[in-house]
């Protein structure tokens, strides 16, 4: 209730106006008649006041027509079309049709007509510019029945009340959908006991009309009284042998149902109790609105909705394009600051590249050449270590000589060799071949000690020694005292 | 026929709404990969002229050591091409100069080798097989031919064989009695000229 929005609902009724404030502090419930000029200006004075508050004119009149239909099995777009040609043949000189469906039964369907010559249409040409919403006080009410007698759900019921702007009204219900109403006006001089004569009336009157519609027994039938007294009317039991009457002041209905005000206690009308109903619902069941008001409304609806969607929308739009913005702004940024450290950068490299142009221009040339003499000036092998050791062990001075050297080495990869012819000058004569190829076997063995880094091999003595070799005493004129060495340089 | 008159001002703030929504996303998102390509491509330039800065410095570094090794005169020598006849002039004065006789040299055609450096990257040389025939009048005349040969002469000149055969009786001494000598090895230079004006 906090977040109530104000509200004021008016009761238009063929006697008067009950006009009932909601949220409104200062402003009670009062009741206008009809004839009432004065009052009904105040009434004018009181809505124009608080030009913020909802208005809802609730019509309890003759005025309004209602008949139960059943439609064929048809499909629910079809539907709409065949109860719009209902509503027509049914009420042809009707101002306002509504349908209300039965929820108990699909095919049924409750025809509303609302007559030109109803009062309310007065005041909703009154109140034009605050486009009311039309509700109707038997369509609302019947929820009061099934709401205050449990058993009304399941069966028939009647909840019988009185409205000072209106009169007596039945609203007849079968398993919690109105199927009848009825309206007998007010007599101010109906005494409590005639009140129950003509409440029995009324209902009698009704129970026919309810046998057409189906209640078979009116024992199936539940009462509701609302502001009788239970002495007044406790013969309408007896009378009528009804399934049940109950009883209740329309305060006690508006405790009962936990509605936001009630009326007096000792208040025997229900207008307040059905205004109440209708506040406390957050949507009547059956609205009704002149079709060009309606209009107007939707198109005001359609405009305040539409008009804030499509703000928050601009809004959302601008703050998404904002926000890629400022992304395209910072990517932007860091861009140009990126350009100008790179001209920065580029700026002092020319310079420095300027600047050394000398130095680093002929570096190509210099790399090349520094390559070219490493290149050039790489250690290769030579004889000339292996030839000292070797004059070095064959002493030269004792007689022995060298007739040939050979020296090999190939490439890089290959071993170094080096192969050498010595004459060997025995101590003796030299006929002595055996002396000979011993003196050429020491050369061999101080060769071997001179140069420790080549394998040192005997290839040919002085005279054929070897196994391989032919022995002979004789001396040919071919042999000499030339003995082979071969050295080969160890590898590492 | 619906009245939009009621309805214009709230479905041209729509409009312009559903048009912010919609262009500003590609409009933008392009405008933004555009710069953000542009920054990429900015970064990687700087990237690159830090690097090349770097370079020089080490260039620069490089050359001032190369120049303390090396001057530009004596770089541009072992740049330059070989004579050939020249070269083989020089063999035959540097064995008359230790009174090497009946000296026949001679010098293969050139073959292309080439070297992988580290600094100058592949360099290319030219090799060719050297043969030497002489009468020397003692081995030591024959050991400082080889090493006249090998100072005296551009590029490196590889001793590969060497023969020496006494002359003469067995009894003389290898090295007084007179030699023949045949030596043989590879020569690598930087090439002759193959068209005038190289350098």
């Amino acid at each position: 209730m906090i977040f109530a929005r104000p509200h004021i609902l008016i009761i238009v009724g063929d006697e008067g106006l009950v006009v009932v404030p909601y949220c409104i502090p200062d402003v009670l419930p009062f009741f206008v008649s009809k004839e009432d000029g004065a009052g009904l200006q105040e009434v004018k004075n009181v809505v124009g006041e608080h030009p913020s508050a909802r208005l809802t004119l609730l019509a309890d009149n003759l005025a309004q027509d209602y008949r139960s239909d059943d439609l064929p099995p048809i499909t629910l777009l079809d539907r709409a079309k065949l109860v719009a040609r209902r509503l027509k043949t049914t009420f042809p000189s009707a101002r306002l049709t509504a349908a209300l469906p039965f929820r108990k039964s699909p095919r049924r369907v409750l025809l509303v007509g609302v007559h030109e010559s109803n009062p309310v249409f007065g005041w909703v040409e009154t109140f034009r510019e605050r486009l009311p919403e039309i509700t109707l006080l038997p369509v609302e009410g019947s929820k009061l029945g099934a709401r205050l007698m449990p058993q009304a759900t399941k069966a028939w019921a009647m909840v019988l009340s009185r409205q000072k702007s209106g009169g007596f009204r039945q609203i007849v219900t079968y398993k919690n959908d109105l199927v009848f109403t009825r309206l007998t006006p007010l007599s101010p001089e109906e005494s409590p006991a005639s009140e129950a004569e003509v409440v029995a009336r009324d209902i009698k009157a009704s129970l026919d009309y309810l046998i057409r519609h189906g209640l078979r027994n009116v024992q199936d039938l539940h009462l509701l009284l609302l502001g009788f007294g239970a002495k007044d009317c406790s013969s309408v039991q007896e009378t009528l042998k009804l399934g049940s009457v109950r009883f209740m002041s329309p305060a006690q209905a508006a405790r009962l149902l936990r509605l936001p005000f009630a009326p007096e206690d000792n208040d025997c009308y229900s207008d307040l109790l059905y205004a109440g109903l209708v506040v406390s619902r957050l949507r009547p069941v059956l609205p009704l609105m002149l079709p060009d008001m309606k209009n107007i409304r939707l198109t005001g609806a359609i405009q305040t909705w539409a008009g804030r969607l499509s703000w928050a929308f601009l809004f959302l739009a601008f703050i998404g394009t904002l926000w890629r913005g400022i992304d395209f702004g910072a990517t932007f940024y860091l861009a140009r600051k990126e350009g100008a450290e790179l001209a920065s950068f580029q700026a002092a490299f020319d310079k420095e590249r300027k600047e050394a142009s000398p130095v680093t221009e002929p570096l190509k040339i210099l790399r090349q050449a520094l390559e070219r003499r490493r290149i050039y000036e790489q250690p290769f092998a030579t004889p000339w270590q292996a030839l000292n050791g070797l004059l070095g062990a064959i002493w030269i001075e004792g007689g022995n000589r060298l007739v040939y050297v050979e020296w090999n080495k190939k490439d890089s990869a290959s071993a170094e060799t080096l192969r050498v012819g010595v004459a060997v000058s025995a101590s003796t004569d030299t006929e002595d071949k055996a002396a000979v190829v011993e003196a050429f076997g020491r050369v061999v063995r101080d060769v071997f000690q001179a140069l420790p880094d080549f394998i040192v091999v005997s290839v040919r003595p002085p005279y054929p020694s070897l196994p391989k070799d032919t022995v002979s005493t004789v001396s040919r004129s071919s042999e000499g005292s030339v003995g082979e060495i071969l050295l080969e340089r160890k590898r590492p | 026929m619906i009245d939009l008159d009621p309805h214009k001002k709230w479905m041209t703030v729509l409009a312009v709404a559903f048009l912010l929504w919609i262009g500003s996303g590609p409009v933008l998102g392009i405008a933004q990969r555009k710069a953000e390509a542009h920054r990429v491509f900015l970064q990687k330039e700087k990237q690159k002229t830090m690097e090349a800065l770097a370079q020089l410095k080490q260039d620069i570094a490089e050359a001032e050591g190369a120049r303390s090794e090396i001057d530009l005169v004596t770089a541009r020598k072992y740049l330059a091409p070989v004579d050939r006849i020249l070269v083989s002039r020089l063999l035959d004065d540097l064995a008359a100069n230790v009174r090497l006789s009946e000296v026949s040299s001679t010098l293969a055609p050139e073959k292309k080798v080439f070297v992988d450096t580290v600094s100058a990257g592949k360099l290319e040389l030219a090799s060719s097989q050297w043969q030497l025939a002489a009468k020397a009048p003692t081995d030591t005349a024959v050991y400082l031919f080889l090493d006249s040969v090998e100072k005296a002469l551009p590029g490196r000149f590889v001793l590969r064989r060497l023969s020496l055969e006494r002359l003469g009786g067995t009894d003389a001494v290898l090295s007084g009695a007179g030699l023949r000598v045949m030596a043989s090895g590879e020569w690598l230079s930087n090439g002759a000229a193959r068209n005038w004006g190289e350098d």
